[in-house]
């Protein structure tokens, strides 16, 4: 029999303790992910079961070195562990310490301690740190601490298990801890005097403990190479995005060909059949080819945080985010958003400062995403010669690099003026811990890359098809007269859609079709590929002949200046609805998602015009 | 002041402003540790990573400046 049990398990720790990864195996897939009552910061929980079948909550509390919060992010921690939040139940701590790092850690646990609940204490990374020569006596420090102290890795019996015991051992009401009056060590000084107190009782480590961190920062942190290394990297990740995801791309495409070729031979032709294959088919596809592409973004962006040099990067950025009036944490939600802009929204959690936090959320959507790169293809395929120029470079890779880095500067720009002029605030600090190296646990970053596939592909089955169905009737309905000289689609309702908005988007060079595919394509900037494939009528099902003759029929449809237009359009163009629903939510305002909405717009007009204007008056319309 | 090369041992006394000194005291810089310093940010020296308590702790001149520190022999 399960039932849920009103007993909750807090997993709290320090940033960087290993937190998720605990979290990671001790609920498996069983995870959830929505928000704390009354605020918007996201709730990561999950459930065991325990030995007398009741279901137990398991919540990832956000990492935190004290609690007395200094961020967003250790102000729910403190809520949660305090009770004055989510307080319906009994709780049970599990403080999460980093093995490498007691000193750090152990004051964290002695915090905690005050609150006179019970706690277990979870050591993580004692592999690592044995390999580095440090000796943990676990059962002195167990004595000490007053509180269970078990190894996640233990080696003779599984620490995970042991740690279930634990649970189960509380949720059948038994007392956890042997001393049950809670810690008095209220100030941060006495409580890293009792850690020292503790530590020569229970820890010896060699004075070369930490060599390995040491000598690699000699490398990634030395004074004239660490810049080039960080942007090596970069490229490197870049790179890679387009190399490696050549290959599951082309099987991508060719599945969907081979799956609309014989839904066209199963069904009879009518227009059921091409609903199907024009709209649903043609119209995710043209999405789903983007999977690889994300996920190896991902996975370099996940192997940097879980390395421990994400937190390297944010060093060798300060004082270039500073001429900015940034800081060098907004480096890591900025890098974040070239795979997608909500992630690294929610990840400007970690800066202090509310209006250097904002600032950050209001630029991350000008970082050239994962969502743009379907159109930056179509378009640059269409309008820019495939050829080689100075002998090595190929002119359409300089210009796909090109809008990265235009992407770039105009948020630098923003970022500055925004800084100069209604988001002032005096010079903020900066201050953060530098993780000690370790190598990513591989399990934990696929299981990232599993949530991040999860969400796409649950995007393109629900909004993207949604898009896609609804685009297809608005484009084949109502049908032509029977003496009609236009195409079909321009008597549509899609159609007169495109040609009411015409004349305000004309001044850019954009046509009705363009207008028609502008619209759907704020709901999601990678639906526009598979809005103009549809407005064109291309009846090919084959993903990759779709894209090449789509290509082709722009290019003919449309003089340079208006392709143009229509790339620095989606350099500024305020889209993606998830975006701003995830900055309303961390602003807890429509206020700046507004704002944020409103100035792209203005710099999508502004720039799409200038650059049809201006393309024009050289090249001729 | 904070200067001097890698591998200099210093020793430190208490600061001021409460916001900023409760992240440095929760990060381990707490009165009379020895902090060392270890690398320096590419331009103008600046942050400085500080290794204080078995961590490395990234920080601006400007913050540090205002901790009081003794250099230790060795």
């Amino acid at each position: 029999m399960t039932t849920t049990s009103s007993h909750t398990i807090l997993l709290a720790g320090c940033p960087n303790s290993g937190k998720s990864s605990l979290f990671n195996t001790l609920t498996g897939s069983k995870q959830k992910v929505g928000n704390y009552p009354g605020v918007t910061i996201e709730r990561k929980s999950g459930t065991v079961t325990s030995s007398n079948g009741s279901i137990v909550e398991v919540i990832d509390l956000p990492g935190a070195y004290s609690l007395k919060p200094q961020s967003i992010d250790e102000e729910i921690a403190f809520k949660v562990l305090s009770q004055s939040i989510d307080s319906n139940s009994n709780q049970l701590i599990v403080a999460v310490a980093d093995a490498t790092n007691m000193e750090r850690t152990l004051s964290f646990v002695l915090e905690l301690k005050t609150l006179g609940k019970p706690i277990v204490v979870a050591l993580n990374m004692m592999d690592l740190s044995m390999s580095r020569g440090i000796k943990i006596n676990l059962s002195k420090l167990s004595k000490e601490l007053g509180t269970p102290v078990i190894s996640t890795i233990a080696v003779k019996k599984n620490g995970i298990s042991i740690l279930k015991d634990h649970i189960n051992q509380f949720v059948s009401g038994q007392p956890i801890n042997k001393v049950s009056n809670p810690s008095t060590l209220k100030d941060t000084e006495s409580r890293f005097a009792e850690v020292d107190r503790i530590l020569s009782i229970c820890q010896s480590k060699p004075s070369t403990a930490d060599m390995w961190t040491y000598k690699i920062d000699k490398v990634l942190l030395h004074p004239v190479l660490s810049i080039p290394i960080l942007f090596l990297l970069m490229l490197i990740m870049f790179q890679s995005v387009f190399a490696w995801a050549e290959a599951p791309m082309t099987w991508i495409e060719d599945g969907i060909g081979v799956l609309g070729t014989l839904v066209s031979t199963l069904l009879p032709a009518g227009w059921i059949q091409s609903l199907i294959v024009d709209g649903i088919i043609a119209g995710v596809g043209s999405v789903l080819v983007f999977l690889p592409q994300i996920l190896i973004l991902f996975l370099f962006i996940l192997l940097l945080e879980n390395s421990g040099y994400m937190m390297r990067a944010a060093f060798i950025m300060d004082r270039i985010m500073a001429s900015i009036g940034l800081q060098g944490r907004s480096f890591v939600p900025l890098l974040s958003s070239f795979a997608c802009a909500i992630p690294g929204i929610m990840a400007t959690r970690t800066i202090r400062d509310p209006k250097e936090r904002l600032v950050t959320i209001l630029i991350a959507p000008l970082m050239t995403c994962s969502a743009r790169l379907p159109v930056y293809v179509l378009l640059i395929s269409a309008f820019i010669p495939d050829q080689t120029v100075m002998g090595i470079f190929n002119l359409q890779g300089i210009t796909m690099f090109g809008l990265f880095i235009f992407g770039i500067i105009s948020a630098v720009i923003v970022a500055f003026v925004m800084r100069k002029t209604m988001l002032q605030s005096k010079c903020s600090s900066f201050l953060i811990e530098l993780p000690s190296y370790k190598i990513p646990n591989m399990k934990n970053v696929f299981f990232g890359l599993y949530i991040r596939a999860k969400v796409f592909l649950k995007k393109a089955g629900t909004l993207i098809m949604g898009v896609s169905v609804v685009l297809w009737v608005l484009a084949t309905f109502p049908k032509p007269p029977i003496d009609a000289v236009e195409p079909a689609i321009s008597y549509s309702y899609a159609g007169k859609i495109g040609k009411t908005i015409e004349p305000l988007v004309a001044p850019l060079g954009f046509d009705w079709r363009i207008a028609t595919g502008l619209v759907p394509g704020f709901a999601a900037r990678e639906v526009m590929v598979g809005a103009l494939a549809t407005v064109f009528a291309v009846e090919a099902t084959d993903e990759d002949e779709q894209i090449s003759t789509l290509s082709e029929q722009l290019q003919s449809a449309w003089p340079l200046g208006t392709g143009l237009a229509l790339l620095v359009w989606y350099i500024f163009s305020p889209q993606c609805l998830a975006t701003f629903v995830v900055a309303r939510k961390e602003t807890n305002s429509w206020k700046w998602p507004l704002f944020m909405f409103s100035y792209m717009l203005a710099l999508a007009y502004v720039g799409a015009w200038a650059t049809y204007q201006l393309t024009s008056f050289f090249v001729g319309a | 002041m904070v200067s001097g090369e890698p591998n200099n041992n210093n020793s430190e006394t208490p600061a001021t402003d409460t916001e900023q000194v409760n992240k440095m005291l929760d990060l381990g810089m707490i009165p009379g540790a020895e902090v060392e310093i270890r690398h320096f940010g590419v331009f103008g020296k600046d942050p400085i990573a500080v290794f204080v308590r078995g961590g490395i702790i990234a920080i601006r001149r400007t913050d540090a400046s205002r901790i009081e520190v003794e250099e230790i022999q060795g």
